[in-house]
């Protein structure tokens, strides 16, 4: 009996060698392919269940905090290096890859305001509530600080310029300093209200912005006069981030309040442009309280910002509404968060003593990836991105479990909008014509700006 | 006030008397005494400072007297004459002096000096716009971004000749180093150093002979690692095959080299022969080898299978002086199967050989001379060629068959170019000659063809000569007749492909012309260019940019009521729509009225049922489809179709028609059991009737019957929206048509689609922007 095979040459699909491109026998004609979409579809809509199962952003927890986390620093040249600042004065250094404390000491009386880390790594600047501004050395175990700066005002927030020797620290008055001298080199002030916020800007060093506590942000300039320009919000400006890689862009994290008088607002994040700061260029909706801290990417596509409603949330930064929400039931307040420097991991800091470490992107697989493997997550990458619009793919995308007590306040907050849309409609509709206009989004949280 | 008054006084006082200074001083101190007040001394600044403070400031008026003032430094002036000039204008300067306005008030003066400031830093801010932007746009963005700070080779180490690999190598560049002309070389070269630009130059020719020697490197290392027999295979046929196309090129270009080539292929030849094969190195003759022992016939046999491979590498004096005197070693015929000894050329062959190719080469020289008069006669062509191949086929030549084919693509291909060449001039001359000239110049053109294809068949001279023997793998006569029609059909070949060639060259030049000026007013445009045109650069990657807020549980509060609410009043006006426009069309009967006319959709997948007949006429076509219609009425001539489709569609409609809820219950005052009839006002009752559905789509359509029902699975996967940048539906349904996967389209399309557009590198510190993106580069131009 003769039995009839498919056979193939095994020269025709075999490839000679490992780095042989494999051979594809295959007619691209797309006549022959009619259900080129309704596969690539089924793929994208595989896909984003598949990213959604992987998206578990929770790395890790560093515990050993005796009071609540109040500031973090970044170390300029290792990236599994992390400074902690808490309420009762403690300074500790952690190593992030083993999640281990690997020096602690206490560095204030009251509260650690700011830390940050001189430009080549080698110092760490501490400033507390005792109104003393501490250098420490990274190299040996020291104890003692190897300097020590009594200031005469108050001190609340620090901010180290790049690549140079000089600080800035705001408090009463906003002060410049330099290392190895023991008073500020200029003293800036405009008006009286004291400045709980500055920040100095990555890529144009000499600009800097700090927040005050008369509900503006104020720019400077420190090479001539110094303050430069002020804008005054709606609400008190929490915390302000430049992004490093858009020179002229920042962004502000705001208080929030409810039921005063017709109006409401919820904690928003404000993108400026320091040359037109009249109007925000975006808004940033989507927490539910106050937000605390915010922090750029290094790539300046994205920032991440800490609420007080207990969320973590991360925005792309030319869009309205966040792209991901992270939160764990034992997180309090956020006090502080920071975007590591390599772009992958996030670190938040928070009233309950614990700093958490996130993944940036939640699905991401970490470690080295094969190429065959890199290629396979950019192909699903794009194909998510290609389906983005179509209704199933984007429910699931987009879909979320928040904690009950967010789903609430969202849930009263767009019962408040939606009232008020409702009130100011009826008042349009009877008045004169013109009398009660639109005011767009944007320009409803600047109330003026300060020449 | 009172000071004042004082030193008025005291200035009368001094100008009444001046002679008793010490008496002044001591009325002075008296009157001082006399004064109560304490004085206020003006304070001294001791150290540099940035704040002046106001009570520092005094108006000194007393030292005023001990002032200088310009006048008096004025006078001095005034005694040379060449100063006078001076002192005049100090005097005018003087004049015009006014006091300056009061100083503005602090806030003021604040609020003015924050504005310039703020414009200064708008400005400066502003540099970083077109950065920004190309950053925003980019589909490719690497970071950390690429910095200008790359590592520094030491240029000597750069510059150095690269060691060689091999210990060969290496004495080589010892020897050469030494050589006296080298260094001679050298000696000038410090004479005159390099510029910059040279050094420059000779830097990037070092790094690119580099880079060419590691690919070589790469690619030999790769194909070595092959293991595949036929690869090997295909790789040596291809290689000798590639070699003869060059000798044959080299033959019409310049025989005498050609000759030495063939000399060195020989020898090439006899040297592989002699060094691999016919040795007792192979399987079979090793296996002989271990038989040999016991076997007188493999003894022999291998005996014989040396004694071969020593005739064949044996040198054959080929000169023709001495071969007269010396004897040749003939080799035996032994085995007449062995193709490579089947038969050997004798002197007189390989002289004949020689001759032959100096009449070729006599030939062609003298061609070259007088190369226009052969290509006006073409009548003359043919009966050379055939004269010519005649000698050709006396010459014993390795495989004349593929030598000839060869012969021939290689004329072809040579001669496609100049068609090529001469189809631009054909292009260029266009304006002036209309098409039938351009047919003619065409015609030439295959002509020329001919003649110089039939030519090259005189340049079957493949076979051995000079000092080494070859013989043919096969003794196979050249069949003229054959060779003639196959020229024939490579004629009509390659004058189709010139054609073709051509009209895709018109094509291509339109276009270009198109282009170019487009182009030159892109340029124009492009040149006026501003700041807000930067701005209008656009993605070359169009993405979806979904700006949403996260689903937290908030959209999903639809309830059933409110749908169905919805789809009633979707209903509605739909059933409104129909009305209205059933009262306008005239109603048909489907019963009696039925369109049988095909209607051809605009789709753009593959008619399959007219697949194969694309080149038929129309009248075929609808010969074929009414043949088509018989057969089918034939087919169906006893059913009633028309009855059976409205019965169908009765079906359809009655199916679709939402039923009555029967909440009925038997149980209460009811009685229990087999074929009971519920009582009448109670099914009244619980029935809950539902209301009409909407008219259906195809209730006036006779001879449609739309399932409405069939999309709704699918309505729930439709796009509903246009996404943020896409401006028209038609872009987007292509963006969604057009596929991504590897599926589907190439591999290297498909890399480029789906590369991520920002990437980063693991484990990479991203520092901020640097100020140095911001410098212009200076372009290196070489």
């Amino acid at each position: 009996m003769k039995v009839k095979v498919i056979s193939r040459n095994p020269d025709e699909y075999l490839r000679e060698t490992k780095r042989d491109i494999h051979k594809v026998q295959r007619n691209y004609d797309p006549a022959l392919h009619p259900l080129e979409a309704p596969r690539e579809y089924a793929r994208a809509l595989n896909s984003v269940k598949l990213e959604r199962i992987f998206a578990k952003p929770f790395l890790g927890n560093l515990e050993g905090h005796r009071d609540g986390v109040s500031c973090l620093a970044k170390h300029p040249a290792t990236l599994s290096f992390l400074a902690s600042g808490a309420y009762d004065g403690e300074i500790k250094f952690w190593d992030l890859p083993q999640r281990v404390c690997k020096r602690s000491f206490q560095a204030h009386d009251g509260y650690v305001r700011g830390l940050t880390f001189t430009p080549n790594g080698e110092n760490l600047l501490s400033m507390g509530d005792d109104k003393t501004i501490k250098t420490w050395s990274m190299e040996e175990e020291q104890e003692e600080p190897t300097n020590t700066i009594l200031s005469k005002t108050v001190l609340i927030s620090m901010s180290h310029q790049r690549s140079t020797n000089r600080f800035v620290t705001c408090g009463e008055v906003c002060q410049l300093w330099e290392h190895g001298r023991n008073e500020p080199i200029r003293t800036y002030q405009w008006g009286l209200d004291s400045l709980h916020h500055v920040s100095f800007n990555q890529i144009e060093t000499h600009l800097l912005a700090a927040c005050a506590s008369d509900r503006s942000v104020i720019l400077y300039d420190t090479r001539d006069s110094g303050p430069v320009r002020k804008v005054v919000l709606k609400l008190k400006a929490n915390s302000l981030c430049w992004n490093p890689m858009e020179a002229f862009n920042f962004t502000v994290a705001n208080e929030d309040f409810k039921y005063v008088s017709k109006r409401f607002n919820i904690g928003c994040l404000y993108t400026f442009d320091a040359r037109q700061m009249r109007v925000p260029v975006n808004v940033h909706m989507d927490h539910v309280g106050a937000v605390v801290d915010v922090d750029y990417s290094p790539t300046g596509k994205e920032f991440v910002s800490g609420s007080y409603d207990k969320t973590v949330r991360i925005y792309e930064a030319h869009k309205g509404h966040s792209r991901e929400v992270y939160h764990t039931k034992r997180m309090q307040r956020l006090t502080v968060v920071s975007w590591s420097l390599d772009n992958k991991y996030i670190m938040s800091g928070s009233d309950e003593m614990n700093i958490r470490v996130w993944k940036a992107r939640a699905a991401e697989k970490l470690g080295a990836l094969k190429p065959r493997e890199k290629a396979a997550l950019n192909y699903h990458q794009a194909l998510r991105t290609k389906f983005a619009q179509h209704p199933q793919i984007k429910r699931i995308a987009r879909h979320r479990h928040v904690p009950k007590h967010i789903y609430n306040a969202q849930k009263e907050q767009q019962a408040m909008r939606e009232k008020a849309k409702r009130k100011e409609g009826n008042l349009r509709k009877h008045s004169k014509k013109g009398a009660v206009p639109f005011i767009p989004e944007r320009k409803k949280h600047v109330v003026r700006e300060h020449e | 006030m009172t000071v004042d008054a004082e030193d008025f006084d005291i200035n009368n006082y001094s100008d009444s008397d001046e002679g008793g200074e010490e008496e002044h001083k001591r009325l002075l101190n008296a009157i001082s005494k006399l004064d109560k007040r304490k004085k206020v001394l003006p304070s001294e600044r001791r150290e540099p400072s940035l704040q002046v403070s106001e009570f520092h400031l005094s108006k000194e008026t007393n030292s005023d007297a001990n002032a200088v003032h310009l006048r008096d430094l004025a006078k001095s002036l005034s005694l040379k004459a060449s100063n006078g000039e001076i002192a005049r204008k100090l005097k005018a300067t003087q004049k015009k002096a006014k006091t300056l306005p009061k100083p503005l008030e602090k806030p003021a003066a604040n609020k003015i000096r924050r504005e310039v400031a703020f414009e200064n830093v708008k400005e400066q801010l502003s540099q970083w716009d077109p950065v920004v932007l190309r950053n925003r746009i980019s589909d490719d963005l690497v970071f950390p971004l690429k910095s200008s700070k790359g590592t520094m080779l030491n240029p000597e180490e750069f510059l150095s000749p690269h060691q060689g690999a091999t210990e060969l190598e290496r004495q080589i560049a010892a020897v050469l180093n030494d050589s006296p002309s080298v260094q001679k070389e050298r000696e000038e070269k410090e004479e005159y150093p390099l510029s910059l630009e040279e050094m420059i130059q000779r830097r990037k020719e070092l790094a690119r002979i580099k880079a060419q020697e590691s690919y070589r490197q790469a690619k030999a290392h790769r194909q070595n690692k092959i293991k595949s027999k036929k690869y090997h295979r295909h790789a040596r046929r291809e290689k000798i095959r590639k070699q003869i196309k060059e000798f044959e090129e080299l033959q019409q270009k310049d025989p005498e080299a050609a000759l030495q080539r063939l000399e060195e292929i020989e020898r090439e030849r006899a040297l592989e022969r002699a060094s691999l094969r016919h040795r007792s190195t192979g399987q079979w003759a090793k296996n002989q080898a271990v038989r040999a022992k016991y076997d007188k016939e493999s003894r022999q046999v291998l005996a014989e299978q040396l004694k071969i491979s020593k005739d064949l590498t044996q040198k054959v004096q080929a000169d023709s002086e001495s071969s007269d005197d010396e004897q040749i070693v003939e080799p035996e015929v032994a085995v007449s199967d062995n193709p490579w000894i089947a038969q050997t050329k004798t002197e007189a062959d390989v002289d004949s050989f020689l001759s032959g190719y100096r009449k070729y080469w006599a030939e062609k020289s003298k061609e070259s001379q007088g190369n226009t008069t052969i290509e006006s006669s073409n009548s003359s062509a043919p009966g050379n060629t055939v004269a010519n191949t005649s000698p050709g086929a006396d010459i014993q030549c390795i495989d004349p068959k593929a030598q000839n084919l060869l012969d021939t693509a290689v004329v072809s291909y040579s001669e496609m170019q100049n068609t090529e060449d001469s189809s631009e001039k054909i292009n260029e001359s266009k304006t002036v000659s209309g098409s039938t000239p351009e047919k003619k110049n065409l015609n030439k053109n295959r002509e020329r063809l001919t003649l110089t294809k039939r030519k090259p068949v005189i340049n079957d001279v493949t076979a051995s000569c000079g000092k080494w023997e070859v013989s043919p793998l096969e003794t196979a006569k050249v069949n003229v007749r054959s060779l003639v029609d196959m020229f024939d059909d490579l004629q009509e070949k390659i004058s189709e492909k010139a054609k073709k060639k051509i009209s895709n060259f018109k094509e291509q030049v339109a276009p270009q012309s198109n282009q170019s000026k487009k182009s030159k007013s892109e340029k124009r445009k492009s040149k006026t260019a501003d700041a807000s045109n930067l701005l209008e650069m656009k993605r070359q990657k169009v993405q979806i940019d979904l700006d949403e807020k996260l689903d937290e549980g908030m959209s999903a509060n639809h309830d059933f009521a409110s749908e169905l609410a919805e789809k009633i009043q979707l209903a509605k006006s739909d059933s409104s729509e129909e009305k209205s426009q059933a009262s306008s069309a005239p109603e048909l009967d489907p019963n009696k009225f039925m369109k049988t006319g095909p209607i051809k959709l605009r789709t753009a997948l593959p008619d399959e049922v007219t697949g194969g007949d694309e080149a038929l006429d129309d009248s075929d076509v609808e010969e074929g489809e009414k043949e088509k219609q018989l057969t089918i009425s034939e087919a169906f001539a006893d059913d009633d179709v028309v009855a059976d489709f409205s019965r169908e569609k009765q079906e359809a409609i009655d199916k679709s028609k939402p039923e009555d809820i029967n909440l009925h219950l038997p149980g209460w005052g009811d009685w229990g059991g087999h074929n009971i009839k519920p009582n009448k006002r109670k099914r009244k009752r619980f029935i809950v009737e539902m209301p009409k559905p909407p008219p259906r789509r195809d209730e006036n359509k006779g001879n449609l019957i739309i399932n409405e029902n069939e999309d709704s699975a699918a309505r729930a996967h439709q796009v509903s929206e246009l996404p943020f940048p896409f401006t028209s539906v038609k872009d987007y349904e292509a963006s969604v048509r057009a596929p991504i996967s590897n599926t589907f389209i190439p591999e290297s399309a498909h890399r480029k689609l789906i590369k991520p557009s920002v990437r980063t590198k693991m484990g990479a510190i991203i520092s901020p922007m640097d100020k140095d993106v911001l410098v212009k580069r200076q372009q290196k131009k070489l």
